[in-house]
């Protein structure tokens, strides 16, 4: 897998969503019934199939019928199904002096989170987005899922240009039962818009979870010299001698910043801004921390 | 208004604009970077365009300006006072150049005399002048010399006026100088006005004034001129002869008769003559005063002089009597070798002969007048006196050459022959002297007829006393009008009178008893109109008359001397008596004449009644020179006396009389420390150019361009000092940076004094001072450096360097000298350590044994010492058997020791090479500039050959030097206090700076910190010094010893100057191929 190794996995094992997942469930409200019972034969929906699905739910009626493979989906009833949001817009491409790109740090805490989720039995999905929602991989319970979702974050390059808002209206659009969402973006774009969609999650009585990665060179802007900025969005460019921008950008920045934080927490939303210098875990780490 | 003193550095400015252009470039050449988000980037480009880009801009700004300003400062900005207006006068300038031709600018400094220095500034400052400017080029000394002050119509004849200065003979009086200088300002129309003192500035050409007060009183002066002086780097150091004295005849120091000084001179003819030397500089040990008698070195006193006026130096002089000796007391020649002589001329005259006549055939009888005479003056006619007496009878009066005598004394006559008084007449009518005493028979005035025209007075009727009447009385008025005795008689008598009375040695007449002289029978004086009473009995008559006639003088005592008649032959007073007559009557004064004559003022010989003058007489000159001086009114005048010397004067058939002729020691000439607080504006000998074209035409703000820089420097820190606190990796690189800073700064404060120890391209004598005779010659270095400097165009300082072995100096000095007598104590560890290092990094280590012994202790203990302690392991076991030849090939492969290498053996000049052992000069291999301690590696350096005599003996050696082609740049700093304040300056805000830019990424700190030692640099006004040029081929000065010792067989065949030359000889092609000899 490429956005988990062992030594990932090793330190993961300590670390327990329980919190997070207690609050979820919270919402669910004593509906969650065992693992044991929950498997349903309540029949859903047919859908192709894909490789990695298990045979077992393979129709093998229709395949007889249509000479095709379905899946049969069957309606389950799960306490938890967390979906992944990931933003694969071009911002996440950014990178600074081969440091790691911010979507190889995003990728590497969703695969983690997707992990714990399915480590403990609960169902990940995930949904990547640029302008578009992109591959949408619908949760399952089984840790097969942790390798398509692995893949799927890296089949995915991140480009184009993103209207953050716009797209979690129509991700959530597709979203169907009550999950819990977690946004892993650089919420990079008109904040109020973004909060606008993320609130909207809530209305769907979604629980929200915000994870914001930044590279610490959008922070500091520690840039020497006369740079011409390229956006890597919208590929217009910006010349300019950094020593004179750095202190406003520093303070529109954090402009920004106090105002995803402010908006989140007025919206309940748990929100934690991670570093691409720091590793991975200890990203998930203070997002857990928030729980406690 | 600025001008520049170094214009061509403005065209460095464009430079200014670096940080504009560099802005420019950087913000063209702006690297891309693809950014996430560009709107945070854009409201904060907008928000920030009022005070960010501002700030850019200021700081943009003060970078340019910084470099403007420093470019300006190295322009060496001067300003000018604002010129009034008035056209082209006004900005015109007027300078009166005074050459200072006084002897003491012949000091020599750096080999040339200071009177060359001076008008080389003058070169410069004539050519800093402008078309419109006007110079006048005079020469003063006392006086302003030459014809007076002109403009000179154009640059090349006032160049040709400095040319034409040279030193004279005369001292210094700037007053004199400054008054003309300023009367003739007075009319020049000029915006300004200035007078440049061409001169050694030293305190003696006050007079004794106050500085200020001596140029304040002028009655022209007008403190609008600008009055300019040179200033000299060098203490000046000299010694002289101040003065010269001569104990002669029975003067004392204090200037009255001795009696045992004038019975020295009397008896063994010997002269005492006291020279008192003057010492400016620190003390000398063993200077050298030697008295020369004319062409002879009589004597030699070995003299330890203090600063100032010394004690005297008694020198004996053995004169032969009756002729003329010269001479001079010397020292050896120093840097004004003008003032090391002072000459003497001494005539000694023969005593004058007396003629005594006597008419009685007994009058020699004891008891009788003659008597007496012969008594007094001994057997051979001396005695004490002065004089030379010589008694015969009236009867070989034919026989008698009256011509031989100054004095004629005609005594005892009864009847004068009319032969005899005829004779006498004409005696002392052609200028004689006579005294005639009268006989004791009683003639009276029958008994001297023939002789009333010459006499002063008349012989009356003889006048027996009744009683005796005692008592002789001098008459005060003769005594006022010069009736004194001479010095010698004076001490004669005096030594008489104190063999008999309390051994008294100076003369008074009260010693003598006058009143028990008792005459008890004279004749009465009737004197003359023009004769004088000098002596009278007690009643108050007449004794003695004295008169003149003629040329001559004449006397008559009116007693006789027979014991008869007075008991004065009896008395001591009678010495005194006599010494007094005849003194007047020969005209004597003294035997010794010294004659001494300022330089520059007329020789003047005047010949008296009694002596023949001549019509014409020759002058030589010490110089060779001769002249005829006609004589007018017995008096000969010579006036080119600038030579200071002994000339003598030579008339037809006499003996040559020697006139010493000495400058003017009296006004401290000899004294070249200038004046402290001089009443006129420095400016440096040998900086003059700039310095006059500053104090000319203004200011230097150099040093407030370098503060500018300073100030904009500091802004430009404020501004860009970030505010945020550093990234840790700006953190680290930034102490990296602050090491390497620190290790700069470091390395720069090793190098800046290192530098100022260079002492340029000069050689500098350098002598290793240890515990014992080290010094056995003290001045020998003078000679060797002065003999060196004639014949090659080595430069070198006039003063060595005394270093002993754990002076850090020791590595600055190529060339060490170590001189000795005896074996000093062994060395130290320590001691021997340094000495390794020494030579294995290349220095050359001299060894001058002056023992002139074959096998000295010195010389056994420097073998021991290079063999068993310096170099033990180049030598071995087996070398300890025999002795190292010092130098020479056996020191070992390894350790043989870098010949030194004195670089500007350029030519050598014409002068015949004849002295001294050897010199080598080679390449010098930046030895200054590479410290030795702790390296054990060898300089490529080999000997190509050497012939090594015995021991200290002369060798002749060729060296080479294998890298000579690099150099190496030396760095001296030259800024005075203000530079040093401004690098101190430079360096604190570098730390400031430092501090403010903790910040900022190490790159830009660096730039900052270079910026900064720029500018220390510039404010210490750093002198490069190319310490070793690129030469070719190392340039070989073969300076061959010709002196005795060359002579030596060492048991061979041939002498070691004959060996010496076939080796040169054998070897001439190859020296020639890797050198440029020249013999």
């Amino acid at each position: 897998m490429r956005f988990l190794d062992p030594v990932v996995l090793a330190q993961l094992r300590n670390l327990k969503l329980g919190a997070l997942r207690r609050r979820a469930e919270g919402v669910a409200g004593g509906k969650h019934r065992s693992v044991a019972f929950a498997f349903n034969q309540e029949f859903a929906q047919h859908r192709a199939y894909s490789p990695g699905d298990e045979l077992k739910y393979l129709d093998w009626k229709v395949y007889a019928r249509k000479d095709r493979y379905f899946i049969r989906q069957s309606q389950e009833e799960q306490s938890l199904r967390a979906h992944l949001l990931v933003d694969t817009s071009g911002s996440m491409a950014f990178q600074l002096d081969g440091a790691a790109p911010k979507y190889e740090h995003a990728c590497r805490v969703a695969a983690a989170l997707a992990y714990l989720v399915l480590r403990d039995g609960d169902a990940a999905g995930l949904v990547t987005f640029d302008t578009e929602p992109g591959a949408v991989l619908p949760p399952r319970q089984s840790l097969a899922q942790l390798e398509l979702i692995d893949s799927a974050l890296a089949a995915r390059v991140p480009s184009g240009k993103t209207d953050l808002g716009a797209v979690l209206h129509r991700v959530g659009a597709r979203l169907g039962r009550r999950s819990l969402l977690i946004l892993i973006s650089d919420l990079l774009g008109e904040p109020s818009r973004v909060l606008e969609a993320v609130k909207a999650f809530r209305a769907r009585k979604h629980e929200v979870v915000a994870i914001r990665v930044l590279d610490p060179a959008e922070r500091d802007l520690d840039i020497e010299g006369a740079v011409r900025f390229e956006g890597l969005e919208d590929g217009e460019t910006l010349l300019c001698d950094v020593e004179v921008v750095r202190a406003a950008y520093r303070e529109a920045f954090e402009r920004q910043l106090r105002l995803y934080e402010s908006g989140f927490h007025q919206s309940g939303i748990p929100y934690v801004a991670v570093y691409t210098d720091e590793p991975p875990v200890r990203s998930i780490e203070r997002l857990l921390s928030l729980f406690r | 208004m600025f001008s520049f003193l170094n214009p061509s550095v403005l065209w460095a400015l464009p430079v200014a604009a670096a940080p504009f252009v560099i802005h420019l470039v950087l913000l063209r050449r702006a690297r891309p970077l693809p950014f996430s988000d560009l709107t945070l980037l854009r409201e904060a480009y907008r928000r920030s365009l009022p005070s960010s880009r501002l700030k850019q801009w200021l700081l943009l700004a003060a970078r340019c300006l910084a470099l403007a300003a420093l470019v300006v400062a190295f322009a060496r900005p001067v300003v000018h006072p604002a010129a009034a207006a008035g056209g082209a006068e006004a900005e015109s300038a007027a300078v009166v150049f005074l050459g200072d031709a006084s002897y003491s600018m012949g000091l020599q400094v750096r080999g040339k005399t200071r009177l060359q220095w001076a008008a080389d500034a003058g070169f410069q400052m004539l050519g800093r002048l402008r078309a419109r400017d006007h110079a006048a080029v005079a020469a003063f000394s006392d006086r302003l010399e030459g014809a007076g002050l002109d403009w000179a119509p154009d640059l090349p004849s006032a160049r040709a006026a400095l040319e034409r200065l040279k030193p004279g003979t005369a001292t210094t009086d700037y007053g004199a100088a400054l008054s003309a200088a300023y009367r003739f300002l007075k009319g020049a129309k000029a915006g300004r006005k200035a007078v440049v003192l061409l001169s050694d500035g030293a305190a003696h050409g006050f007079r004794g004034a106050a500085p200020e007060a001596v140029v304040t009183a002028l009655p022209d002066y007008d403190p609008g001129v600008l009055l300019l002086g040179l200033s000299w780097p060098e203490a000046a150091e000299n010694a002289a002869v101040a003065s010269l004295s001569a104990e002669t005849a029975g003067r004392s120091a204090a200037g009255r008769p001795s009696a045992r000084a004038a019975r020295a001179v009397l008896t063994t003819g010997e002269e005492k003559v006291e020279a008192r030397l003057w010492l400016t500089g620190p003390a000398r040990q063993g200077l050298d005063a030697s008295l020369w008698q004319k062409d002879r070195r009589e004597d030699v006193r070995h003299v330890n002089l203090e600063p100032g006026l010394g004690a005297p130096v008694a020198f004996s002089l053995n004169p032969a009597a009756g002729s003329a000796t010269w001479g001079k007391v010397e020292l050896r020649p120093d840097a004004l070798p003008a003032d090391d002589a002072y000459y003497y001329a001494l005539r000694t005259r023969a005593r004058p002969r007396v003629l005594l006549v006597y008419g009685g055939s007994r009058y020699l009888d004891a008891g009788r007048g003659g008597w007496f005479w012969t008594r007094l003056f001994g057997e051979e006619g001396g005695g004490g006196l002065p004089y030379s007496l010589e008694a015969v009878e009236a009867g070989r009066w034919p026989e008698l050459r009256l011509g031989d005598f100054r004095a004629l004394i005609l005594a005892d006559f009864s009847t004068l022959p009319a032969e005899i008084a005829a004779g006498a007449e004409r005696f002392v009518r052609a200028g004689g002297g006579l005294l005639v005493i009268p006989s004791g028979r009683g003639e009276g005035s029958s008994s001297l007829k023939g002789l009333e025209r010459v006499l002063p007075a008349r012989l009356g009727p003889a006048r027996a006393q009744a009683g005796r009447s005692f008592g002789l009385r001098l008459d005060p008025e003769a005594l006022a009008q010069g009736a004194a005795l001479t010095q010698e008689g004076a001490a004669a008598a005096a030594l008489t009178q104190g063999a008999a009375a309390g051994r008294r040695e100076r003369f008074s007449w009260n010693d003598f008893d006058l009143q028990n002289v008792a005459v008890a029978g004279s004749y009465e004086l009737e004197p003359s109109a023009s004769s004088k009473i000098w002596l009278r009995d007690a009643t108050g008559r007449p004794l003695l008359a004295v008169g003149g006639a003629g040329a001559g003088r004449s006397a008559l005592w009116a007693s006789s001397l027979d014991i008869e008649w007075t008991n004065l032959g009896l008395k001591p007073a009678f010495a005194a008596w006599a010494d007094l007559i005849l003194g007047h009557l020969t005209r004597y004064r003294e035997s010794r004449q010294w004659r001494d004559v300022k330089a520059g003022s007329p020789l003047v010989r005047v010949w008296g009644e009694g002596e023949p003058a001549p019509a014409l007489v020759r002058v030589r000159a010490p110089d060779g020179k001769r002249a005829a001086v006609r004589v007018v009114d017995r008096r000969a005048e010579y006036e080119d006396t600038r030579v200071p010397g002994v000339y003598s004067i030579e008339a037809e058939g006499a003996e040559p009389e020697p006139y010493a002729v000495n400058l003017d020691r009296s006004t401290g000439e000899s004294d070249p420390a200038p004046a402290s607080s001089p009443p006129w504006r420095t400016i440096g000998a040998l900086t003059a150019a700039e310095d006059f074209l500053r104090a000319l035409y203004g200011r230097d703000a150099r040093g407030w361009a370098l503060a500018l820089v300073l100030l904009l420097l500091l802004a430009e820190n404020l501004l860009s000092a970030p505010r945020e606190p550093p990234s840790e990796r700006a953190e680290r690189s930034g102490r990296t940076a602050a090491r390497g800073a620190v290790a700069a700064l470091a390395l720069i404060a090793l190098l800046a004094p290192r530098a100022q120890g260079q002492e340029g391209d000069k050689f500098v004598w350098s002598q290793l001072r240890y515990e014992g005779t080290w010094d056995p010659y003290p001045t020998a270095y003078r000679e060797v450096l002065q003999y060196m400097g004639s014949i090659t165009s080595v430069l070198s300082l006039p003063e060595r360097r005394v270093l002993s072995l754990s002076d850090p100096e020791l590595f600055d000095s190529p060339f060490i000298v170590l001189a000795g007598r005896q074996s000093p104590p062994p060395l130290t560890d320590a001691e021997l350590r340094r000495l390794r290092d020494y030579l294995t990094a290349g220095g050359f280590l001299w060894v001058e044994d002056v023992s002139g012994q074959r096998s000295s202790a010195f010389d056994r203990w420097v073998r021991r010492t290079l063999q068993q302690d310096v170099f033990p392991a180049a030598f071995g076991r087996r070398a300890r058997r025999r002795p190292i030849p010092i130098g020479g090939r056996r020191l070992g492969r390894a350790h043989r020791p870098h010949l030194l290498a004195q670089r500007r053996a350029r030519r050598v000049g014409q002068g015949r090479a004849r002295q001294l052992s050897l010199f080598v000069l080679a390449g010098r291999r930046g030895a200054a500039a590479q410290r030795p301690q702790g390296r054990r590696q060898h300089p490529d350096v080999r000997l190509d050959g050497q012939l090594q005599e015995r021991r200290g003996a002369p060798a002749v050696s060729a060296a080479e030097d294998e890298d000579r082609g690099d150099s190496v740049i030396g760095l001296a700093f030259d800024g005075g206090a203000a530079g040093w304040a401004l690098a101190a300056a430079a360096v604190c805000l570098g730390l400031l700076s430092w501090r403010l830019q903790r910040r900022v990424p190490a790159r830009l700190r660096l730039l900052r910190a270079a910026a900064l030692a720029l500018l220390a640099f510039a404010g210490a006004q750093p002198v490069l010094e190319r310490l070793k040029a690129k030469l070719a081929k190392p340039r070989l000065a073969i300076v061959l010893d010709a002196g005795l010792t060359m002579g030596a067989k060492d048991g061979g065949p041939r002498t070691r100057l004959r060996r010496a030359t076939e080796w040169l000889l054998a070897h001439r092609r190859e020296i020639e191929e890797r050198s440029e000899p020249v013999l």
